[in-house]
């Protein structure tokens, strides 16, 4: 693990590396998983170095490890993460479907996004950063461009943006990423695609951010009690890193933050985020970054409100 | 030089004389030792002869003659002796304290005796490597496969590893 020059002065690395023994670790936890959320959460850390931020900073939100936990155990069955940009949505999405197919034998998942390019992204976060190599063993033959086969029956595979690809099989899992990209009668027929079997609960996963006034994430947020779905949500300060040191009060992101990432354990630079901010307008920032409302750009009377602008009886 | 033609001392290990350095008897080699220590603790050559009962002009030559004195030992110094005296040290240190941890019978000072040969152990390594006598260092520690993964802490403890090695820039972990 450490560096240690030997007695000739050259650098002689000792590595801690033995496959055998994280081949017979996954092993063990494909016959007996996981003992609970926080074990779940270290294998993560230790096996791919990603690290999910777990620290409730936003009251109202969840932290992005909750969802991992809650998808991974089936403690919940249909639910959309409502996220802001770049705060992990397709890589969470990536890392659940792993997850279900190394250790839950025979689940199959189906990956659809708003375009084919999107539904890769997830499949190529599965590809380039968790089908590692104590892993490769379990998949049959090799993962092809669009599908994977998994030894035991798994699978993954994803759906080109297109009717005919969601009337097929019924996998388990059905992840649906960037919905608010997604045509909503392909989404209407892809809802019926999962089906439970083998002991593994059906369950569809949305994620997306809510970028269109009236899109269809935003239909899905709104119907999301009547529809059984559960609601994650974070956004940019539940995924940032920890703030330290900085003044409070010569912040530009203090009007938002609040102090509230100072609780922080996330990814995302201070930095960036202040860039970001500073980029982008007030309607896309709270869109985008702290998701809050739908972006109303593009819309003809940007400024109408019901409340103000609709009157119930004239005269 | 003070003494010097009184031809009975010699620090050369096979008692020979040597050319070029003074010859001082074994008494005074004693008194020179003693002011040297003196000297070392803090006490003014005012002072050491006063308490030693001897001038002070007396007390500058055996600290001048102290200085030929310290050199003839260095160069009688037995690095062998010395290597060979420190190994055992080391030796008889993690013998003892894995003794008293076999015979302890309280858990808490058992860890504490197995710490002690623990450290004795890495003394004993380094001494010997940066002599030169062990030159073989581990390039690779191996987790076997049939680690008790079965229970809880050893999982925990090797996935915290893994963690720590990561986080200390380790590549290869081989997972």
């Amino acid at each position: 693990m450490s560096l240690q020059p030997d007695h000739q002065g050259e650098a002689t690395s000792l590595s801690i590396a033995n496959p055998k023994a994280a081949l017979a670790l996954v092993e063990h936890y494909r016959k007996h998983g996981f003992r609970d959320a926080g074990e779940l959460l270290k294998f993560i850390e230790a096996f791919w170095g990603l690290r999910l931020p777990r620290a409730k900073v936003c009251p109202e939100h969840t932290p992005p490890a909750e969802y991992v936990n809650a998808a991974f155990f089936e403690e919940v069955q249909n639910c959309v993460c409502w996220a802001n940009r770049g705060g992990g949505k397709t890589l969470n999405g990536a890392l659940v479907t792993w997850l279900d197919s190394v250790f839950k034998t025979g689940c199959e998942t189906k990956i659809l996004g708003g375009s084919l390019e999107q539904s890769q992204k997830m499949y190529s976060h599965i590809q380039e950063r968790f089908a590692t190599s104590s892993f490769t063993h379990l998949v049959e033959g090799e993962m092809l461009k669009t599908f994977t086969k998994m030894a035991g029956g798994g699978s993954i595979q994803i759906l080109t943006a297109s009717s005919k690809s969601v009337r097929g099989p019924h996998p388990q899992k059905l992840k649906l990423d960037e919905v608010d990209e997604i045509d909503p009668e392909l989404y209407e027929a892809a809802l019926f695609i999962p089906q439970t079997a083998r002991k593994i609960k059906a369950s569809i996963q949305i994620y997306s951010t809510m970028h269109k006034a009236y899109g269809l994430m935003n239909r899905v947020i709104t119907e999301a009690a009547e529809s059984g779905f559960r609601i994650f949500k974070w956004c940019i300060f539940d995924v940032m890193e920890k703030c330290v040191g900085r003044d409070c009060e010569a912040c530009a992101l203090w009007e938002d933050c609040g102090g509230r990432a100072k609780n922080a354990d996330g990814f995302i630079k201070i930095d960036d985020a202040i860039t970001k901010k500073r980029m982008a307008s007030r309607e896309a920032w709270e869109a985008e970054a702290l998701c809050l409302m739908p972006s109303q750009e593009g819309l003809i009377y940007r400024e109408f409100d019901p409340s103000i602008h609709v009157v119930s009886d004239i005269g | 030089m003070s003494d010097a033609g009184k031809k009975t001392m010699m620090l050369s290990k096979k008692g020979e004389f040597q050319a070029g350095l003074p010859v001082i008897h074994k008494a005074r080699q004693a008194r020179i030792r003693q002011v040297q220590e003196m000297k070392l603790s803090g006490f003014r050559p005012g002072e050491i002869a006063t308490k030693l009962g001897i001038s002070r002009r007396q007390v500058d030559r055996d600290l001048k003659d102290g200085k030929i004195l310290s050199r003839l030992m260095a160069q009688e110094f037995d690095q062998d002796s010395f290597l060979g005296d420190s190994i055992k040290f080391w030796l008889q240190i993690r013998w003892k304290s894995m003794r008293d941890s076999e015979m302890c019978q309280e858990e808490n000072a058992r860890i504490g005796h197995r710490r002690n040969a623990m450290t004795a152990q890495e003394k004993l390594v380094k001494e010997l490597q940066d002599c030169g006598l062990l030159a073989k260092v581990p390039q690779r520690l191996l987790l076997g496969a049939d680690l008790p993964f079965e229970d809880p802490e050893v999982r925990q403890a090797y996935l915290d590893f893994l963690i720590l090695a990561r986080e200390r820039g380790e590549k290869n972990l081989g997972v």
